[in-house]
């Protein structure tokens, strides 16, 4: 069988080299309680740093989760974010972020207590 | 005055799964948490009650504007089983856990420990469960591969483990508590597993249904008979999983799959058929000497492990696009389907035995991006031979993925996949998303269909179900699931409790 039969392929490594998110790096909590994702959705922002890193974008993300803690961050970047920031000479650099919200550690209730419900 | 419950919802929200194969548009998205609506939260023992009124109150927002509603579980589906175009509820922060019932609260009739009865409400992980009750010196009685699943969607969708002498998830499980038509509450249970008493419906403000038929139907309820808000199960004793993995060729390991006589396997205990056993194929390795059969067993044992702490760090994986890029790549060069399958097998490892609890054992999957799989469940009788069908199916139009059989005592829940007697072999096939990918699991189903070989397929993965299918796989269960279903719901609590899958299905009449 051929290695590329047809322009799928090149279509395929052409996607590989542009795609929106090439580049990922994530910190995540994922083996305790508080590491489990709140919702299915996560949310994203472009954040751009200035003039060599003297001004930088910050997100709050207190709103976005409801007040719950963070399960995850994940930056993304590409070859068009590395572009802007090597032809800018570093005085523009963009990233993607991606954060998601943790579930607040429910309650585990031992027991036999009479005055308890269960 | 009565406090309200703090739900909130977004319109028009775009929802994708945790594998990134389904995504859905709903109108509304809720988010129900254990709040009321002054930013309060009731107290720990009680703290569900603000979630189920939360849930209540969508349901009669549903009947209100006409609309389907539908939990969303853990996100963790493959097919559209937890998907609603209406009303979606993200119930993941519902995850209160009592352990151990008062003597008040259970019937007179229960046989069990009172003491190791768990109450964990919809939106509870498997993984929160493990850590509570691992915690506790105590443990689930089994769970699915992976631990990212909540109970309530596991159950709903017939998540199963590998323990050949224990049933599925939903095969533990001793009551339900329904949110149904008006909001209204059911602790539903089997009359012949009684577990709790009046009073305890009477905290929960539901109904004590004690009905077999109903029972059965709605454990493996396909998220159509109301909003599941809670469970209870009996916890064990914290055990420990003694994991040995070991390579065969194809030849070897074939003949083993519908006798589950593994002496000529020479394992750990000889003869003494393990606890879990699992059979992994590279469907391209299956020359003699390849050694393309990778058998994954346990034993368990009574005594407790000592319990991971894991360490944490960096670490390096394969990046989040890697999976669908590979799955593009190999439709487009399908030379590369060998070498890519060759190295996702070879990261099985051989050796042991470790010793582990169930949660440590069966953590979370390192696997993130573009995940397609499709599980088949067979009477053990015919494990052999459709594996032998997947395997030349795969040879013929390869795909991007492993097949891996497991066993699970058959479920008396009507539309559990592990219905066939007295063991359901299960047949999973993960791998890389791709176009070539599903059009080979539809290759395989087709086979197994001209070849007359009896099966199900797994409703939280990739599925093909219609009437007259669904029919084919269930017989009279599924017709006795719908007559529980009419039985339990009116017209319009059956519209809204259906979805676009279980309509298709034939299921939602």
């Amino acid at each position: 069988m051929p290695l590329l039969p047809n322009s799928k392929g090149g279509l395929a490594l052409v996607a590989l080299a542009l795609c929106s998110g090439c580049y990922h790096y994530q910190v995540n909590a994922v083996h305790q309680p508080t590491g489990i994702e709140a919702d299915r959705r996560g949310e994203s922002a472009v954040l751009w740093s200035w003039f060599w890193g003297t001004l930088q974008e910050n997100f709050d993300t207190t709103k976005s989760c409801l007040g719950l803690p963070m399960k995850s961050v994940t930056t993304h970047s590409n070859l068009g974010y590395s572009l802007i920031t090597v032809l800018s000479l570093g005085i523009a650099a963009p990233i993607k972020v991606t954060w998601v919200c943790a579930k607040e550690p429910g309650p585990v209730v031992d027991g036999d207590n009479p005055n308890d419900p269960i | 005055m009565a406090k309200k419950p703090l739900m909130t919802f977004q319109r028009h929200v775009t929802w994708t799964n945790v594998h990134g194969n389904i995504k859905i548009t709903c109108e509304r998205l809720y988010d129900v948490l254990n709040r009321w609506d002054d930013g309060t939260t009731p107290p720990d023992a009680s703290r569900f009650k603000a979630g189920l009124a939360g849930l209540a109150q969508i349901v009669r927002d549903a009947e209100a504007t006409g609309k389907r509603v539908r939990a969303q579980g853990g996100g963790w589906s493959l097919s559209q089983i937890a998907t609603s175009e209406d009303f979606l509820v993200n119930t993941k922060l519902l995850n209160a856990i009592n352990i151990g019932f008062k003597a008040a609260n259970v019937a007179p009739e229960f046989t069990g420990d009172r003491q190791r009865v768990v109450f964990a409400q919809c939106g509870t992980s498997v993984m929160e469960l493990n850590h509570a009750l691992e915690s506790r010196g105590l443990a689930l009685p089994t769970s699915g591969a992976s631990n990212g699943q909540t109970i309530c969607g596991a159950i709903a969708t017939g998540t199963h483990g590998s323990n050949r002498r224990l049933g599925a998830m939903h095969d533990t499980i001793l009551g339900l508590h329904l949110i149904a038509a008006g909001g209204n509450g059911y602790w539903l249970e089997s009359p012949t597993r009684p577990l709790a008493s009046e009073a305890f419906a009477a905290v929960l403000g539901a109904k004590l249904l004690r009905d077999e038929q109903l029972f059965r139907a709605a454990v493996v309820g396909l998220g159509s008979f109301g909003l599941i808000h809670a469970v209870a199960f009996e916890a064990v004793p914290l055990y420990t999983l003694e994991a040995r993995g070991k390579r065969y060729d194809h030849a070897d390991a074939l003949p083993v799959l519908s006798t589950l006589q593994v002496a000529p396997l020479k394992l750990a205990r000889g003869e003494q058929v393990p606890d879990h056993f699992e059979v992994v194929f590279d469907p391209y390795a299956d020359g003699k000497g390849a050694k393309g059969a990778y058998v994954r067993y346990m034993y368990q044992l009574n005594n407790a492990p000592a319990l991971n702490q894991p360490g944490g760090g960096t670490f390096t994986s394969p990046g989040q696009d890697v999976l669908g890029l590979l799955g593009a790549i190999t439709s487009a060069a399908p030379a590369l389907i060998k070498p890519i399958a060759a190295e996702s097998f070879g990261r099985l490892k051989e050796g042991g035995p470790t010793l582990k609890s169930l949660g440590d054992t069966f953590g979370p999957t390192g696997i993130i991006g573009y995940v397609m799989s499709s599980e088949i469940g067979v009477a053990l009788a015919d494990a052999q031979r459709a594996v032998e069908a997947i395997l030349r199916v795969s040879r013929n139009f390869p795909w991007a993925g492993l097949v891996a059989v497991r066993y699970v005592r058959a479920s008396q829940a009507l539309m559990a996949f592990t219905h066939f007697a007295p063991i359901t072999a299960t047949i999973e096939l993960p791998a890389a998303g791709s176009e070539r990918t599903a059009e080979a699991y539809e290759r395989i189903w087709d086979e197994l269909e001209r070849l007359q070989i009896p099966f199900t397929l797994h409703w939280g993965q990739m599925l093909r179900y219609d009437p007259a299918r669904v029919r084919k796989a269930f017989g009279e269960r599924a017709t006795q699931w719908v007559v529980a279903r009419q039985r339990f719901l009116d017209v319009q609590a059956r519209h809204t409790f259906s979805n676009t899958l279980i309509q298709g299905a034939g299921l939602a009449i």
